[in-house]
């Protein structure tokens, strides 16, 4: 059963490391993927390696220049992904959406090959 | 996405030949779309009660493994498309995501079998594919920067080989899940 927003607010202030906080919205489908007409991020399938990588893996945090309600910085993460028997590294860019005083999802900017990330 | 505003418009995504319109938001600089926990959920549903198949890519066999694939085929009471679009979908969901997909690809490509195989006039077949399937081929497609034809023909000679040659413990328990796979297909359908 999902989360509720109170719930999924409470959950995610109980972590304090990004990488828990990110794995937290992907098990939750608290995600949304902003997606180009011309060149898509890759589909949310990639993103399942990130619920097993270790809570020591490194994200970097950078002050978030976009509009909208969320936290005032966005993380970039990278990881390596094996997807249909090819091992790719991946870059994901993305930040958390929050409606007053609730969190509401993660939302990923770039979900790419780490080589033609923007 | 990056500085400008955003504001809900009705937005068109393509899946193969066919397209599914959502309500989505999206950013009046950039043109991109949100795909939401909502949107993916009601874009699932959509292409899984579609009854018309998304793609109908045509792959490049031989003449060999055209007569191959017929005989097979007929000992499950299907056709040679059906047979086909059953191989795909095995080696799209059980073979590529296997530890050990790269060595068994080279070992069954250094088979007298796949040379055998490979021998005769090539020809066209008309492959219609449903959206389950779609979405894993076109992940596949992106990952190895291939087109949808060629993928299927990689996968049909991938199975046809394991049919082929089944020398080694491994090979003969992959295979025999194939013909199981395509047992059930055929069962079902």
């Amino acid at each position: 059963m999902a989360l509720t927003n109170e719930e999924f607010t409470k959950c995610f202030f109980a972590e304090f490391r990004d990488i828990r906080r990110i794995k937290l919205a992907i098990s939750e489908g608290r995600y949304t993927i902003w997606t180009r007409r011309d060149k898509p991020n890759f589909p949310d399938e990639y993103l399942m390696p990130i619920l097993l990588l270790p809570d020591s893996h490194r994200v970097r945090r950078k002050k978030r220049k976009s509009e909208g309600e969320g936290l005032a910085y966005i993380i970039e993460l990278q990881y390596n992904c094996r997807v249909m028997g090819k091992l790719l590294p991946v870059y994901l860019k993305g930040y958390f959406t929050k409606k007053g005083q609730l969190m509401i999802a993660f939302e990923i900017q770039s979900l790419r090959a780490n080589e033609e990330r923007d | 996405m990056d500085k400008g505003s955003v504001s809900e418009k009705r937005t068109a995504i393509h899946v193969g030949k066919e397209v599914f319109f959502a309500k989505a938001m999206v950013c009046n600089e950039c043109g991109r779309y949100a795909l939401t926990k909502e949107i993916r959920i009601e874009l699932d549903n959509w292409g899984k009660s579609l009854k018309k198949n998304v793609i109908e890519p045509q792959p490049i066999l031989s003449r060999t493994m055209h007569e191959f694939l017929v005989e097979t085929a007929s000992k499950y009471g299907i056709k040679e498309v059906p047979l086909i679009k059953v191989m795909t979908s095995f080696y799209l969901n059980h073979i590529v995501t296997r530890t050990d997909y790269s060595e068994l690809e080279n070992f069954l490509k250094d088979q007298e079998s796949y040379a055998l195989m490979m021998k005769g006039n090539k020809s066209k077949i008309s492959v219609p594919i449903h959206y389950l399937t779609y979405k894993k081929l076109q992940t596949y497609c992106e990952i190895w920067k291939t087109t949808h034809a060629k993928s299927i023909e990689i996968a049909v000679i991938f199975c046809v080989g394991l049919l082929t040659y089944r020398d080694t413990k491994r090979l003969r328990e992959i295979a025999e899940s194939l013909e199981q796979f395509v047992e059930d297909y055929a069962l079902a359908a």
